[in-house]
């Protein structure tokens, strides 16, 4: 099963509870939304797209499957775009 | 009125550094009513400014004009480790600095000039260093002057009070059609490298659907945000960057104010800062 993974390279700056990344290699500073912040939290460990939705649907289980799928596989290309996290494929 | 000093180059003072300018034979006639504190010498005569940085690190500085605005653009005014400089307005208000920060055009040089022009010492309008060492013994962040005269467009708003119109016209020393450049009087404006400790920054929302102006607390991450777009600092690296705007944040009052109009939004920050609330 192929997993998603930080990217190395990668700072953290906390603020309050929001939290900034530095690409130390380009200096581009990114701030993570809600949602951005809990799937970068989450692949502390590597994790597919699978055991990710299993986890956030677990965290809002009011929220229909559907759309957290919608909003992880947006939230995830976008993260992986900026070469914040990277795909094993 | 203007001085007229025909020369191409000139070395001014900066934080640590001498700064130069070169290619400032449009600018010579009126570049000192700009800046009109700051210590220069031609620089074929290499005088005191530019002997007191040994050895001369000169450092370039860009004045460029824009849409008929005469804008100093060079980060490179601050040089030391805790030294930056920001994008902002920045007034005496109670024991310390209110400084405002916005876009182009959110209105920082009306509320500057407008509260200088309500007895508050002025300090900037569109840029300010900060010393963001934190010394205990210095109590929070320092602002320091520039002395770059504030701008103010033209005509005035409709509804800009006589005390203000007053203001701009004793004090305005360059007139253009768009801009007016003011030189306010020693005891109403700051000195160059007068500083003060910063109390607040509050980030202007000018919103003309806002029907009475609202102050409201901030949260750090937006302000954050707000500052990595507004603070400069090219001798640090983007982490330091960062931390220096997270330093800055976190160690002031946050603010945001939506308003329409600054004419009737500078009593709330009167009101609110002199008292010694700063959040």
């Amino acid at each position: 099963m192929s997993r998603f993974s930080r990217s190395p390279g990668i700072n953290e700056t906390p603020v309050e509870d929001e939290l900034f990344l530095i690409a130390v290699d380009s200096g581009d500073i990114y701030h993570l939304d809600q949602l951005a912040m809990s799937i970068w939290r989450a692949l502390k460990e590597p994790a597919s797209q699978a055991e990710l939705q299993a986890l956030f649907s677990q965290v809002f289980p009011d929220t229909p499957p559907a759309t957290i799928e919608q909003d992880l596989i947006k939230a995830l290309e976008t993260l992986r775009s900026d070469a914040l996290i990277a795909h094993d494929d | 009125m203007a001085r007229n000093i025909d020369t191409k180059q000139f070395i001014l003072a900066g934080p640590h550094h001498g700064i130069e300018i070169s290619g400032a034979e449009d600018l010579s006639s009126f570049l000192f009513e700009l800046i009109p504190q700051w210590p220069h010498s031609p620089q074929e005569h290499m005088g005191p400014v530019a002997q007191a940085n040994s050895p001369p690190d000169q450092t370039p500085i860009i004045i460029e004009n824009s849409n008929g605005q005469w804008r100093i653009t060079s980060p490179h005014m601050a040089q030391g480790d805790n030294l930056v400089s920001v994008h902002a307005g920045a007034v005496r208000v109670g024991d310390g600095l209110v400084l405002l920060l916005g876009a182009n055009g959110s209105g920082k040089s009306t509320f500057a000039t407008l509260l200088a022009a309500m007895g508050q010492r002025f300090f900037a309008d569109d840029r300010l260093i900060l010393d963001l060492s934190l010394d205990p013994s210095k109590n929070g962040p320092i602002g320091r002057s520039l002395a770059i005269a504030p701008k103010v467009r033209l005509p005035l708003p409709h509804e800009a009070t006589m005390a203000y119109r007053d203001f701009v016209d004793e004090n305005s020393v360059l007139v253009w059609p768009e801009m007016a450049v003011l030189r306010p009087s020693p005891d109403l404006a700051a000195n160059f490298g007068e500083a003060l400790p910063v109390r607040a920054l509050i980030h202007l929302d000018r919103d003309d659907g806002v029907d009475q102006p609202d102050l409201a607390v901030m949260r750090q991450p937006h302000m954050v945000r707000i500052l990595l777009e507004q603070l400069f600092a090219p001798h640090l690296n983007q982490q330091r960057e960062l931390a220096a705007c997270v330093k800055l944040a976190g160690s002031v009052g946050l603010w945001q104010l939506r308003y329409n109009s600054a004419f009737s939004a500078a009593n709330i920050l009167l009101s609110h800062f002199d008292d010694g609330v700063d959040g």
